[in-house]
């Protein structure tokens, strides 16, 4: 088996305070990948800058090889989150923006690369940035961009130092307190040289038999040992590792290093039929009895829990799945659930979606929660602000699909919605539906839809009320705190589920298209497309990028026969995936594009709404 | 020992007892060349799958530039695509300027690249003229075909399948030509049988052209060959490259021969390459060794 590592170590990044352990990390991470039989590439700032055009050429010229099985791709340096999409930070920026790696684009181009396996491992800061020059690093793309991979779909294996949000750590560890070390890497290399006996796999090699750590079977033990670490050095801020992992248990990119079985050998793969089983540990070593919670299926130190295992058992819950979950660990997740803010953020989407008008003369309509509007166009519906809103109470926006100042009427609109304090959002309205847009701080933190009561679907979506609004709740808020994850053994189950409800609420169908694309269930996505395309008559933006059909539409806001609404992503990682989706916004709203805040939803500041409007006004937007 | 044929592109409506018998003759002639014989005992099977591509054709409608032409409307871009990008690869290969797919596209304002057929048949025209005994109704058809089976859902699991039926466990070697080399190759690499394939030959093989070979990542020497022997004209258009170190990567490399020179029209046929004495010779070899 061919295999390639490109392995990037940056101490040095612009201003930003300078790292001790970025390329020793790398340094080692590569030495022992050559040791596993990987053709190293390693990029560090020990002599000269690393660039982007560097690491993207030699990418590029692997791939062009056409014979590597497997890529790992490590980085250890400062990173950050911006709209839910990762950026490493190489020597030039943030002053060049160019010069970052965008993550979440290039693994969408990895999954055209032919390569069967690739691994991401990530020893960087998901901090969201705290200035205007960090935001405006765009970043590049380290993949090719070759012509759709149908014989191969590739699995993207993502191992990151911490959740969506958080610092990633290093620290002095050892003997030596000069000898730093990023936590994350320190326990990924520890994973492979004092395995737990049941994250061991047996394989035969060339008709050896050879002992694995399946990239499977990484997660939950990152998860124990990092905190350990944090803990026993005393350090109090939180880093929790995070993983998307795609593979089977087949999979693995290390040996066990002693060569041999450390205990009893899992013979065959763990079943993960259950929702969150993949992620508990299991029968781990526990150093530090007093702290733990002791449970049928094996031990976890309190503590341990984090807001994915709280949005993973509360979507598990709310689509009915049957969990097994003991009464201790369900008792800590459930304070978990209330200490993080998670169950407050349910409370907060399920209040506002029964709050203010169920009911339009038109059937269409927006209500806002949380802001007073000032203004609301409806590009193919007229649009009516009958109240402004604030102080508690929400606005309400009603539509007239029957009738448009500014475009042809049509059953469904692109709505511009403008705040008090200037800024506002860009959503999709659809005839019989009224949208609830939930307000914190100024950006929009939730959308939800439902039929006006007096709509067609309105008795079938009493019928479904309860069950829909735990779901979409819940759904809502995992994706706010970026973990609406599906793997790909549930998919077709979350589908079903999501594919029944979406008809009364189109933002499920938007949530489960992300979720699929983030883990490269094309096919699905596609037929998130086809459904609402049947059930609305319509395509979400989203929706139609993520299924790759907006690469060649010319601007127009038509797919085929169906009209495309809104005319940009509703979603605020949506913008990210543009480029990678050869998706295209039309020019002003391009330009607004640089005044879009961090949010869930797409919320642009007040020039940018100024840029819109105007664009409105002079009739080049439609 | 057996002897399976693994035939190219335009056989619909043939006699596969003929094809056969034509692919055999050819062989003879080579090995006679060499005061050679082909063993007694030595069963020969051609799969053959010349009809039910033909009917994929008809099923795909993929039409040709000429017929765009005449029925306008949309024309699938995923096909454009890949025509232009192995266009590309056979004007390279030819030395083709592109001053001179400029002369055949004329004056024509409309904007130049893979989504306009007018620019890509230009560049076909031009292939036409400056390489000899290579037709661009001939090269246009190898694209569509090629296109039809490794891009269409569905067609090369069918191909594939007919072909994997005339394998067995017995040492076999197996031949393919132009399209079929691209076929055989699909089917060795993923033939989970204990398969003894002594020699695997392909000739005027177009499996290094990128946006053949891409289809086919991660490329692999197939486990079952023992090994692999690449025939080639250097004037053969179809075989673009060489299935080297730089162009087709695998380990052990294949053991390529660039030095045939094939006496049909267009440097392409197969009794050209049978009929080689080194080509025919090299089979010889495997063929008695048992």
């Amino acid at each position: 088996m061919v295999k390639a590592a490109i392995v990037i170590g940056v101490n040095h990044t612009g201003s930003l305070p300078r790292l001790r352990a970025g390329v020793s990390g790398a340094q080692q991470f590569g030495a022992w990948l050559a040791g596993e039989g990987f053709d190293v590439h390693l990029f560090v700032d020990e002599q000269r800058p690393v660039t982007l055009a560097s690491i993207a050429e030699e990418i590029i010229a692997l791939v062009g090889q056409g014979t590597v099985e497997q890529l790992v791709v490590y980085f250890s340096g400062h990173g950050f989150l911006h709209n839910y999409s990762e950026y490493w930070l190489l020597s030039g920026a943030p002053r060049n923006p160019n010069e970052a790696i965008s993550v979440r684009e290039s693994v969408d181009l990895a999954r055209e690369s032919g390569i069967p396996s690739v691994v991401l491992v990530s020893d960087a800061c998901r901090s969201t940035p705290q200035s205007l020059q960090a935001e405006r690093v765009q970043g590049g793309l380290i993949f090719p961009n070759d012509p759709v991979s149908r014989n191969v779909r590739p699995e993207v294996d993502r191992f990151f130092a911490s959740l969506p949000g958080d610092p990633a750590i290093e620290m002095a560890v050892g003997e030596s307190l000069k000898q730093h070390k990023g936590i994350f890497t320190h326990c990924f290399l520890q994973a492979y040289t004092a395995p737990e006996p049941l994250m061991v796999q047996r394989i035969t090699l060339n008709r050896t038999a050879v002992y694995v750590v399946p990239n499977r079977r990484l997660k939950a033990y990152l998860r124990r040992e990092v905190p350990k670490i944090m803990r026993r050095r005393k350090i109090l801020i939180g880093q929790l590792p995070d993983a998307v992992v795609e593979s089977d248990d087949t999979v693995y990119i290390g040996r066990v290093a002693s060569g041999g079985p450390p205990g009893p050998i899992q013979p065959e793969s763990i079943p993960v039929s259950q929702p969150i089983s993949d992620d508990l540990p299991t029968g781990p070593t526990v150093e530090e009895p007093d702290t733990l919670l002791t449970s049928s299926r094996g031990s976890r130190l309190r503590g341990m829990f984090d807001v994915s295992d709280v949005a993973q058992v509360a979507v598990a819950r709310a689509m009915e799945a049957p969990i097994y979950l003991p009464e201790a660990l369900s008792n800590e997740i459930g304070m978990l659930s209330g200490r993080s803010g998670f169950d407050a953020s349910v409370r907060l989407v399920s209040d506002a979606q029964r709050t203010g008008a169920e009911h339009f003369e038109t059937m269409t309509g927006f209500k806002v929660v949380g802001t007073r509007v000032s203004d609301a166009i409806g590009l193919n519906m007229h649009a009516m602000l009958l109240n402004g809103g604030g102080m508690g109470e929400p606005a309400n926006i009603r539509l007239d699909p029957g009738y448009s100042p500014i475009m042809p009427a049509q059953g469904v609109s692109s709505v511009v919605i403008r705040f008090g304090d200037g800024a506002g959002t860009v959503l999709a309205a659809f005839r019989g539906y009224i949208g609830t847009v939930v307000v914190e701080n100024g950006r929009v933190v939730n959308v939800s839809y439902a039929p006006s009561d007096n709509s067609p679907l309105w008795p079938y979506y009493l019928g479904e009320r309860l069950r829909l609004e735990q779901l979409r709740a819940v759904v809502a808020t995992a994706a706010r705190y970026g973990v609406f994850r599906v793997d790909r053994e549930n998919a077709g189950r979350v589908a079903d589920r999501i594919r029944f409800l979406k008809s009364v609420d189109p933002t499920l169908g938007l949530y489960a298209a992300y979720a699929y694309a983030e883990v490269g269930i094309s096919d699905e996505v596609r037929s998130v497309m086809d459904y609402m395309q049947n059930d609305l008559s319509a395509n979400l933006f989203d929706v139609a990028m993520l299924a790759g059909q907006l690469t060649r539409s010319p601007l127009g806001g038509r797919l085929g026969s169906r009209p495309v609404v809104p005319f940009c992503p509703m979603l605020s990682q949506g913008w990210t995936l543009l480029r990678v989706k050869r998706a295209a916004v039309p020019p002003p709203v391009e330009e607004a594009s640089a005044h879009l805040l961090p949010a869930l939803w797409t919320t642009f500041d007040s020039p940018g709404m100024d840029i819109i409007l105007r664009a409105i006004t002079d009739r080049r937007l439609s | 020992m057996r002897l399976i044929l693994v035939h190219g592109r335009s056989q619909q409506g043939k006699d596969p007892a003929e094809l056969k018998k034509e692919w055999v003759s050819a062989l003879r002639e080579g090995l006679q060349k060499q005061g050679l014989v082909l063993p007694a005992n030595l069963e020969v099977e051609l799969p053959f799958y010349g009809d039910k591509l033909d009917d994929f054709v008809s099923q795909f409608d993929i039409p040709l530039s000429e017929d765009i032409t005449t029925r306008g409307g949309d024309v699938d871009a995923d096909y454009l695509d890949f025509r232009a990008d192995m266009l590309q690869e056979f004007q390279r290969r030819a030395g083709l300027s592109d001053i001179e797919v400029d002369a055949e596209y004329g004056d024509n304002p409309k904007p130049k690249g893979p989504q306009n057929w007018e620019w890509v048949h230009a560049g076909l025209r031009a292939l036409d003229k400056h390489v000899p005994g290579m037709t661009d109704r001939t090269l246009e058809l190898f694209m569509r075909d090629v296109f039809l089976y490794i891009r269409r859902a569905g067609v090369r699991d069918e191909i594939d399948e007919i072909v994997a039926r005339a394998l067995s466990p017995e040492s076999s070697i197996v031949i393919g030509h132009s399209l079929g080399s691209v076929v055989s190759y699909s089917v060795l690499r993923r033939d989970p049988r204990a398969l003894k394939i002594r020699l695997y030959v392909t000739l005027g093989s177009p499996l290094a052209v990128r946006s053949i070979r891409n289809e086919f990542r991660p490329l692999r020497f197939p486990k079952v060959v023992s090994a692999w022997y690449n025939a080639y004209d250097e004037r053969d258009v179809v075989a673009l490259y060489p299935l080297d170190g730089s162009n087709f990567p695998v380990k052990p490399p294949v053991e390529n021969n660039g030095s045939i020179l094939n006496d049909t029209n267009n440097r392409h046929g197969i009794t050209g390459y049978l009929k080689n004495p080194t080509v025919a010779k090299r089979i010889h070899a495997t063929l008695v060794s048992g």
